[in-house]
Formats: C-alpha cells, sequence, structure tokens
C-alpha cells in the first residue's frame, strides 16, 4: 500500500498503470483505516453522548440526544467529591511521576557513568525486579505497607507505586549512548557529580525525560488497583476508585455513569491531544531501548 | 578519564599522587548516593514483598492478625483447587487469544499509518486514543455498550433482525472472550507505536526493491517487512505475554465488568489470588498462589532473555 | 475515622500518618525516600486518638442519592446518632460506606487488615463468621442483658456463638416476588395469573418476556446476595447447605439439583437475564420500575427503594413460589445488625450504645419508625411487633401486613411467640462455603453444568472447606 509506493523513472503507460493502483489502493487503505478508526473511537464517542443524554434516554441505539444536557455532569459533581477526587489524581500522579523519572534519572546516570563497587549487584537488583507486576506482590506490599503505618495515607497512595525498575533502566540505556564531552568539561570546571548532573546532564536529557514524565503520568492517572486497595477513606479516593463506587452507587443511572467517566476521561484525553508526538515519542523509546 | 585523572581539581589543593583513591571515593560515594532512593524504594516496595509472599505462603495468614506456619499446605490446596486450575486455565486461554489478536491488528495499524495515507496523523490518533482512557472508564463504557436488551449494541443487532442477542457479558462462552476483545481494542495503539518504531528503521529502499521486483503488497509484508521486523516484533510479543499473564490490563475490566464471572469463566489468576486475599481473608493462600505465579514470571522472562542473548532484542538480524 | 487508629492494638502505627502536604516535600528532588517516610506526619486535624469518638460504619448515612438512597433511612440513623450524642460520653460518627462494598467490596475487610477496623459496623448474617472467626466481634451479652429475651429466635441465632450474642440485629428481611402491573396488564394477564409454583412462574415469565423485557430476574452477579436469595428454593425441597452440626456439608442432594435446575431453567428459556443492571438484581429502581424485567426478587424493603427511586412506578408483591403446589412458601430472612469491634478502645461504650439504640425500653417507637415509616423491613423485637400492632399499623400498612402474615406467616394474635412458618434466617457461612455455594449455583444457571453434577462438586468443596475448621458451627 501506500508506503510501498514510489516513483521510479517509469515510461507514462507503466505510471498511469502506477498511479491507477495507487488510487485503489490507497483508496482500501482509507477505507480499512476509517473502519478501524471508526472501531476505536466510537465507544469514546458513545460515551460522551451518553453523558449527554437526560436520563430517559440512555437506552437504545441513537447517538445524538434528543435533548442534550449538561445536568448529568452537573449532577456528578454535587453527588460525590468528584472535585476532590481530582486533586487526590493530581496529587498523586504528579508526585508519583515527579519520584519516579527523578530518582530512575538519577540511578540510571549512576549505573551508566559512575564507576563503584557493587554496581553489577544492584543492577541485577533492579533487573530482577523488572518485571514483577503490582498484582503479583500485592497481597504482601499490603501487608509491608500497613505494618509502615501507611495506609489510608497519601504516601501510601504514593510511595508503594513510586520505585518500580523501569524508569532506572530505561534511563541507564539512555545515559550509556550519551555524549561524553560535555560531562567533562563541566568536570574540568571541577564541579561535584550532583552539581553536574542536575546542571549538564538533566538540562540534555530533558527531551527523554519529559516523554517519561508523560506516560507515567498517564499510567498512575489510570491506575486503580493500587489507590483501591490502599485507599480507604472516600477523602482519599482517586478519580479511578470514585467513578467504580460511583457506579456502583448509581448503575442504574447510565447518563451520570458516562458523565463521571467522562469527567475521568477529559484529563487524560487533553494530555494527550496536547501532547500527542511526546507520548507517541515516549512509547516508542520504552518499546525499542528497554 | 585518564586525561582527567592528571589534572588536580581546582577546588581541591590535594598533590596529584593521591588524587587518584579520593576521585575513586568521590565518584563512588556520588554512585551509592545517587542509586540509594531508587534502590531503597524498589528494595522495600518490590524485593521485600517478594521475598514477604514466600513467607506468607507458608503461613494461615488470615488478615486479622493470626499468623501460623502451615508449612507446604497452601501449595498443596493450591494444587487440588479446581478454581486454581481453572484460573489458570482462564489465564492461558486469555493470553493465546490477546497477544496473537493484539499483534495482528497492531500489525496492520502500523503499516497503515506508516506510509502516506491521506489522514495518517489523525488516523494514528484514532486508533491510540483507547489507550489515554483508563480500563475502570473503558470497563464502563463497554459495559454500557454490551448491556443486555438496553445497550447499543444489543439494539443494532435487533435491529438487524437477530432475535436474541448474546449476552457478551453474560455468558460463560462469551465473557472471556469479550475481555480479550476489549483488552485489545484498549492497547492496540501502543503496540502499534512500538511497531511504527520497528517500521521506520527500516530502509525505504527494502520496500521500492520489493516493489521493483513486482512483489505484490501482501507479499512484501511477509518476505520483507517481518523478517525485518523480527525483533521489535519478537519484543512486543514478550511484552505482550507477560502483561497478559500479569494480568496488567484485565483485573481493572474484570473488576469492573465481570467480577470474575459468570461461572468463573473470567476468573483470571490475578483475579483469583485477589479475590482469596481480600474477600476470602485467605492471605496465606493467595500469597502462595501469587508465588507461583511470580516463578513462573521470572522462568519465562529468563526464557526471553536467554532467547534474546540477554535482552539485546535487536541483536539477532543487523 | 480517627478512632480507627486506637482499635487493634498489635498495629505498627502509634497515629495515623499523613502528609497533605506530600507534594510539596516532593518538589525537592533529593529527599530520599525514607526521608519522606518520617516526614508525613499526623495531618488529621488533631483529633486523632480522640478517645471519645465512635466510628460506625454502615451504608445508610450520611448519603443522598442512588439506588438503595432513601431519606428517610439516612435521616434516621443521623438522628439516632445525634440523639446518643446529646446525652454527652462517647460520640458516635457515621460513615458512610456503599452497600455494594458491604456485598462485594473490600473496604471492611482492607481495614481490619490493616488494624484500623472500625468500632463498630453493620454486619449481614452472610458476612458474620468472617468476623466472628477473625476474633475481632465484641461480646455484646452482657450489654444487651435481659432484652435478649425480646428479640425472636430466628433473628438472633445466627449472631450467637455458645449462648453469647456478638451481633444486635436491627430488623429482618423477608425475600419476597415484586411485579410490575403495567407488565402483566400488557400481557394481558390479572391478579389471577399470579404464579404459586416454579412451572408456573417460568409460564408467566415466558407470557411477560417481550423483545426489550426479561420475565423474571433472579440475581445472576457472583457475590453473597446470589446465595441469599437462591437459599429459599433449596430449602423449600428440604435441602440445606450444611447438616444439623452446622460443620459438614449437606449439599448434595436431591433439592438442591431442583433449585439450581429452576434457576437454570429461568435462564435456558430465555425469560431471565444473564446480566444485571444498576446496583445487581436488588436494585428494584434499575431492574423492574426501569422495564428491563416484569418479576424480581427482593426483600419486602425493596418497596421502600422502589418509593424513593420510582415513586410513580405501580407494583405487586406475591409470596416466592415453591415446587409443588401446596407446598409452604419458605423464605430467607435477611437483614443487618449492629457489631462492635473487639480491638476497638471504645468497645464498652459502643456496646452499649448498640443495646442503648436497638434493644432499650425507649427505643421501642424508634424501631417502629425504621421498621415501618424507613425500611419496610420486619422488626426483630416482639415488643416492637406488638406495639405496631396495637397501634393498627399494620392496618394502615399493607406492604408491612403482607410481608408479616403472608411472607413470614406470623400469627397475628400470638406474636410473641418464637415461630415464624415461612421465615427462615439468613444462615451465615464461612466465605469459602459461600464461594462453593455460589460456584454451585453459577455453573448451573450460567454454564448450563448438569444441576445434580454441580450440586455434588460444591459437596466435596464445603467438605473439604471444613475438614480443618474449627470456628463457630454455620447455618442459621
Amino acid at each position: 500500500m501506500t508506503p510501498l509506493i514510489v516513483e521510479p523513472a517509469l515510461n507514462s503507460r507503466d505510471r498511469s498503470r502506477r498511479r491507477r493502483g495507487l488510487r485503489i489502493s490507497t483508496a482500501l487503505a482509507v477505507v480499512l483505516a476509517s473502519v478501524l478508526a471508526f472501531v476505536q473511537l466510537f465507544p469514546l464517542i458513545w460515551m460522551v453522548s451518553g453523558a449527554l443524554k437526560p436520563s430517559g434516554e440512555t437506552a437504545g441505539a441513537s447517538l445524538v440526544p434528543s435533548n442534550p444536557t449538561l445536568d448529568n455532569l452537573v449532577t456528578v459533581f454535587t453527588r460525590i467529591p468528584f472535585a476532590r477526587y481530582l486533586l487526590n489524581s493530581v496529587l498523586t500522579s504528579v508526585a508519583v511521576t515527579v519520584l519516579l523519572v527523578g530518582f530512575g534519572a538519577l540511578a540510571g546516570y549512576a549505573l551508566a557513568r559512575l564507576r563503584f563497587p557493587g554496581r553489577g549487584l544492584v543492577f541485577g537488583m533492579f533487573f530482577a525486579t523488572l518485571l514483577v507486576a503490582l498484582p503479583v506482590i500485592l497481597v504482601p506490599l499490603f501487608y509491608v505497607v500497613s505494618r509502615m503505618g501507611l495506609t489510608n495515607s497519601y504516601a501510601g497512595l504514593i510511595l508503594p507505586v513510586a520505585f518500580t525498575a523501569f524508569p532506572v533502566f530505561l534511563m541507564r540505556q539512555f545515559y550509556l549512548s550519551f555524549p561524553t564531552e560535555l560531562e567533562e568539561a563541566a568536570d574540568l570546571d571541577g564541579a561535584g557529580y550532583l552539581r553536574r548532573f542536575a546542571q549538564v546532564v538533566l538540562p540534555l536529557s530533558a527531551p527523554m525525560l519529559a516523554s517519561l514524565s508523560v506516560i507515567t503520568f498517564l499510567a498512575t492517572w489510570n491506575s486503580f488497583l493500587w489507590p483501591l486497595t490502599v485507599a480507604r477513606d472516600s477523602d482519599l479516593w482517586v478519580v479511578q476508585v470514585g467513578i467504580a463506587s460511583f457506579q456502583s452507587q448509581y448503575g442504574g443511572e447510565w447518563n451520570l455513569v458516562m458523565a463521571a467517566s467522562l469527567l475521568a476521561a477529559v484529563p487524560t484525553l487533553l494530555v494527550f491531544l496536547v501532547l500527542q508526538r511526546q507520548i507517541i515519542e515516549s512509547v516508542k523509546a520504552s518499546g525499542l531501548k528497554g | 578519564m585518564a586525561t582527567t585523572l592528571q589534572r588536580p581539581p581546582t577546588a581541591g589543593a590535594s598533590p596529584p599522587v593521591t588524587l587518584r583513591r579520593p576521585r575513586r571515593r568521590r565518584e563512588a560515594l556520588a554512585g551509592y548516593a545517587f542509586v540509594a532512593p531508587s534502590a531503597i524504594g524498589v528494595g522495600v516496595f518490590v524485593l521485600v514483598p517478594m521475598l514477604l509472599a514466600f513467607g506468607l505462603s507458608f503461613t494461615s495468614a488470615d488478615g486479622f492478625g493470626r499468623t501460623e506456619f502451615v508449612g507446604l499446605e497452601n501449595y498443596r490446596r493450591m494444587f487440588a483447587d479446581p478454581l486454581f486450575t481453572n484460573s489458570l486455565k482462564v489465564t492461558l486461554l486469555y493470553v493465546g487469544a490477546f497477544v496473537p489478536g493484539l499483534y495482528v491488528l497492531a500489525l496492520i495499524m502500523a503499516l497503515l499509518v506508516h506510509g502516506d495515507l491521506p489522514g495518517r496523523a489523525f488516523f494514528r490518533a484514532a486508533f491510540f486514543a483507547p489507550y489515554t482512557v483508563s480500563l475502570v472508564v473503558v470497563g464502563l463504557i463497554w459495559r454500557y455498550m454490551l448491556a443486555d436488551r438496553v445497550g447499543v449494541v444489543d439494539t443494532v443487532l435487533r435491529r438487524l433482525g437477530v432475535e436474541q442477542p448474546p449476552s457478551f457479558l453474560g455468558d460463560p462462552d462469551l465473557a472471556l472472550w469479550t475481555v480479550v476483545f476489549i483488552s485489545i481494542w484498549f492497547f492496540v495503539g501502543f503496540y502499534m507505536i512500538i511497531l511504527l518504531g520497528g517500521l521506520q528503521d527500516i530502509p525505504s529502499e527494502l520496500f521500492e526493491a520489493a516493489k521493483l521486483d513486482g512483489a505484490g503488497y501482501v507479499r512484501t509484508v511477509f518476505s520483507v517487512v517481518l523478517p525485518l521486523l523480527r525483533p521489535t516484533t519478537f519484543f512486543a510479543l514478550v511484552l505482550a505475554t507477560i502483561a497478559g499473564l500479569a494480568g496488567l490490563q484485565a483485573f481493572d475490566l474484570i473488576f469492573v465488568m465481570t467480577e470474575g464471572g459468570p461461572a468463573n469463566s473470567t476468573s483470571l489468576g490475578i483475579y483469583y489470588i485477589y479475590q482469596q486475599a481480600f474477600r476470602g481473608n485467605q492471605f496465606g493462600y493467595a500469597s502462595a498462589m501469587a508465588v507461583w505465579y511470580a516463578l513462573a514470571l521470572i522462568a519465562l522472562t529468563g526464557i526471553a532473555f536467554w532467547l534474546t542473548k540477554g535482552g539485546r532484542f535487536d541483536s539477532a538480524d543487523r | 475515622m480517627n478512632a480507627l487508629s486506637s482499635s487493634r492494638g498489635q498495629l505498627w502505627t502509634p497515629t495515623r500518618r499523613r502528609f497533605l502536604t506530600g507534594s510539596l516535600a516532593l518538589g525537592v528532588g533529593a529527599v530520599a525516600g525514607s526521608s519522606l517516610l518520617s516526614a508525613c506526619g499526623s495531618g488529621d486535624g488533631g483529633t486523632s486518638g480522640d478517645s471519645a469518638t465512635i466510628d460506625f460504619w454502615q451504608w445508610y448515612s450520611p448519603q443522598e442519592g442512588g439506588s438503595y438512597s432513601v431519606a428517610a433511612q439516612s435521616t434516621w440513623f443521623a438522628d439516632l446518632a445525634d440523639e446518643w450524642n446529646a446525652r454527652g460520653g462517647a460520640q458516635v460518627r457515621l460513615t458512610y460506606i456503599p452497600i455494594a462494598e458491604y456485598i462485594e467490596g473490600t473496604q471492611l475487610q482492607s481495614a481490619f487488615s490493616a488494624g484500623e477496623g472500625p468500632d463498630m459496623f453493620v454486619i449481614s448474617p452472610g458476612d458474620f463468621l468472617r468476623y466472628y472467626n477473625g476474633d475481632v466481634l465484641y461480646d455484646l451479652t452482657d450489654a444487651l442483658g435481659s432484652a435478649a429475651g425480646d428479640f425472636y429466635a430466628s433473628a438472633m441465632s445466627s449472631r450467637t456463638v455458645d449462648g453469647r450474642v456478638y451481633g444486635i440485629p436491627m430488623e429482618s428481611e423477608p425475600l419476597t416476588m415484586f411485579y410490575s402491573i403495567a407488565a402483566f396488564e400488557e400481557a394481558g394477564l390479572s391478579e389471577g395469573d399470579i404464579p404459586a409454583t416454579w412451572d408456573q412462574l417460568l409460564t408467566v415469565a415466558d407470557r411477560l418476556t417481550t423483545g426489550s423485557r426479561f420475565g423474571v430476574l433472579f440475581e445472576t452477579s457472583p457475590n453473597v446476595y446470589q446465595n441469599f436469595t437462591w437459599y429459599p428454593f433449596l430449602w423449600q425441597g428440604g435441602g440445606d447447605v450444611v447438616d444439623d452440626s452446622g460443620l459438614a456439608s449437606a449439599f448434595d442432594s436431591p433439592a438442591a439439583a431442583a433449585a439450581l435446575k429452576f434457576w437454570q431453567d429461568s435462564i435456558a428459556a430465555g425469560v431471565a437475564p444473564r446480566t444485571m443492571q444498576g446496583g445487581g438484581g436488588g436494585d428494584l429502581v434499575a431492574n423492574l420500575a426501569s422495564g428491563y424485567t416484569a418479576m424480581a426478587q427482593m426483600v419486602t424493603a425493596g418497596g421502600s427503594f422502589l418509593e424513593a427511586g420510582a415513586p410513580d412506578f405501580e407494583y405487586g408483591m406475591f409470596p416466592l413460589p415453591v415446587p409443588e403446589a401446596g407446598a409452604d412458601p419458605i423464605t430467607d430472612m435477611g437483614g443487618w445488625a449492629f457489631c462492635v469491634n473487639k480491638n476497638s478502645a471504645n468497645a464498652e461504650a459502643a456496646a452499649e450504645f448498640c443495646a442503648w439504640a436497638l434493644a432499650g425500653e425507649e427505643s421501642v417507637d424508634r424501631m417502629v419508625a425504621w421498621a415501618f415509616d424507613a425500611k419496610k423491613s420486619l422488626p426483630v423485637r416482639k415488643s416492637v411487633m406488638q406495639k405496631a400492632a396495637d397501634e393498627g399499623l399494620f392496618e394502615q400498612d399493607s406492604l408491612m401486613a403482607y410481608a408479616a402474615f403472608d411472607v413470614v406467616g406470623l400469627d397475628a394474635a400470638a406474636l410473641d411467640s418464637d415461630d415464624t412458618p415461612f421465615g427462615r434466617g439468613e444462615p451465615r457461612f464461612t466465605p469459602e462455603v459461600v464461594k462453593a455455594v455460589t460456584d454451585a449455583v453459577q455453573a448451573a444457571q450460567l454454564d448450563g453444568v448438569d444441576p445434580a453434577e454441580a450440586a455434588g462438586q460444591a459437596h466435596e468443596q464445603i467438605d473439604a472447606a471444613l475438614a480443618g475448621y474449627d470456628g463457630a458451627p454455620l447455618g442459621s
């Protein structure tokens, strides 16, 4: 299809046949892509439609509400402390992102550039935990966290998920292929390691850090299992836990459930629309260098 | 490094001869300081729980503070528990359908947006969009769409003449596949981007050469694209398999949509563990199952790394 | 919530830690994880450790809106707390937990797992053993004193172990059938067509089933509530989950197979839905009033939820159908009880509150109000029942009269009798036994598994679960 089309010097007959082939294959590609795009987008559009429908209209297949209303969104805010959930999500996601990316870069840099006894061992430890998924250690993690007295607290929401091997690993890979000259220049100035890292290395890794931050933020914002497990008080609930609970209370009212879903989805959808390029770059980076 | 070593640091007044060791020591200290936060954090919140899971798996911990040593009882019970066996089966079915389905669809999407398709940026964003929404929201949207009698899918099917549309979430023969479909729908954009990265690394001359040879598009994909994409493919497949086994995406979906039902047909291993621990108060037993899954994951990771010669996914063909 | 910290002595935290300003601290990138931990102070407004607060978890108040929201119930609880608090002494504070958290959630369990269980909570019989066997229930026998005799035996038995009381019931909720009058009229059915047997129910359900509506609804979500709604059909044929000892399975019986088959048939015939709308099968507003189904099973309290959630909806009720014509319409009586956390620093005060609220002399009017005005569930105390009868409330409230005399079969002339002819208290089981029964119901109902086979499998699972069991006896 389109990626394969080239325009070498061809005689005119070949060229016209080519063009026809191009048109047909392009048309086919556009049709296929449109079908797939429809499948991918329709549920999101349906959510928006459902959120705007008055309560009597939620059943059935009409996409455009006959009497669109914003009441559902208002109702969500009045029935549950949605603003509080939003605040908790923002706090948690920002904190986790800062910790994960900041310390991940620091450790990745050390593992790539600084020589110290036991470096291999430390790297081995990170490596061993690289693929340990949260669900697998959920129960003992909950034990550890409650033993530390952190359940039902912001610290409990943030710290246990703010340290994983992945960013360390990713940033190490990145710094392994980082030009050494600039650091050496800083070394000539006699800058300490921390200053060198903060003033020279960090600024130069900004694009990579931005990518990592965006995807970490998204993942934390959308995470559910840990916040569900660790935060009991509803004033510590994040958006995802809040809407899951909302649906069990108001499950019969799909317009309200969709309004709550829409409110939960808007921040990340906005982030995606604004930072599309960075997000896609960060996915690529995590895929190819990991 | 050698050049810098001969130069005394401006701030220090030490003679060059004794420089070597303090510099080394300073570097080592900096190294320790830099890795300390992450190492301590990962140690406390990942390594310790890993070890603790192992310890708890030999106890009857019930979540109310009583913890008695029971030896291998939990492991014995595990292999005699039909629901554990069922959860293994469900997990394998899930992974077996999720991974290939995900890969094929992601590849098609990646190929579509790789070239100069009109509206390429739009399509790429559209394919990726579901991934930016949380799985809880995803679960709620699809529950609404798939609701029996009320949902849009049911309504449209009946309008198309289907008298008894299937219950996608209420029929044990369908519920797992529904969850697989939604998982793929959610995740395909992410994998599309990963594969796209691989495609962009393939020199465009190779496409052209194949085209000049008169190879058809499908043949070009199979004979040129796929072999060159193998490292990326491999990475994507390993990542998806591990994510699928650990139930990373599926847990939230199952929690919101099916509670493991109907008739345990969507009771993935990870969901069963969660259920045993937090609903059944069987922390010890749940830990034994978690240890089992962790060992399986570690073994799988080991095999993957052995196959890729230490994680260098891009070494095989280039 | 603050008082949580005082519960469960073995806990590792003297105070609950939170750092509300955590994000500010995090801005400083150089703060190590360990120092962060120590940096979190208790930012809970300074009330932490206030020993005079009783934190009371329940699913009624304070809340507004939602499928199970009734203003009168929320107000009743709020008034109860206010009245108690006005007397001085330990202050009750209400914490609202959604009912879904009670039925299938983890909030309460994980609070206990973290050593931060509430001082007081409401509990259903289905969950009693989890907490009793976890050794966290306070013995309420002394606080209750002689008032215990005023309670019906059917309500007390599942909250009693070795003669000691660990939960004080506030109500009895018998299961019955609800139907939509409009749906009946539409299908050309009248009161005379109201089904009395299982077969009749399926036949009527078939007539009520249309392209957009199911005939009858039984719970399909795999949880303890589903078990609760299924037990009556098991009992009607003489079956049971455990034997009289309460320590061995009795599940493998023709009665169990027949009851499983009844639900299986309803799905196989296409007259009952596979999935529930809203907050589960008990959510009559989302399932019955919405037109999703024409008949549904629910406790009589469903009437109060319908009146609050769908005031214009016209509905009727009839007793549960039976396997053979003329058999007793045995039903299951659920209901919630007040419990006290044994490890609470305020356990004694909380126990006093429980007895005062539900069992004291002066609480009779309050309990009448709960039963008749707020919940539409039956009183569990003979004196409350008598008071209501004396005041002629049963004549004024046909739903309550129906619940007491038709559904449970009480004798209006002998309200102080412990005999509840058709009503049997909801039994208590361990989480493992609950799961075994749920799996059997699910397998037969939704997966087409042979009912006898499903019953046999559950039988084995129950016996396996009880093999090394040393907790309190199961059953009702």
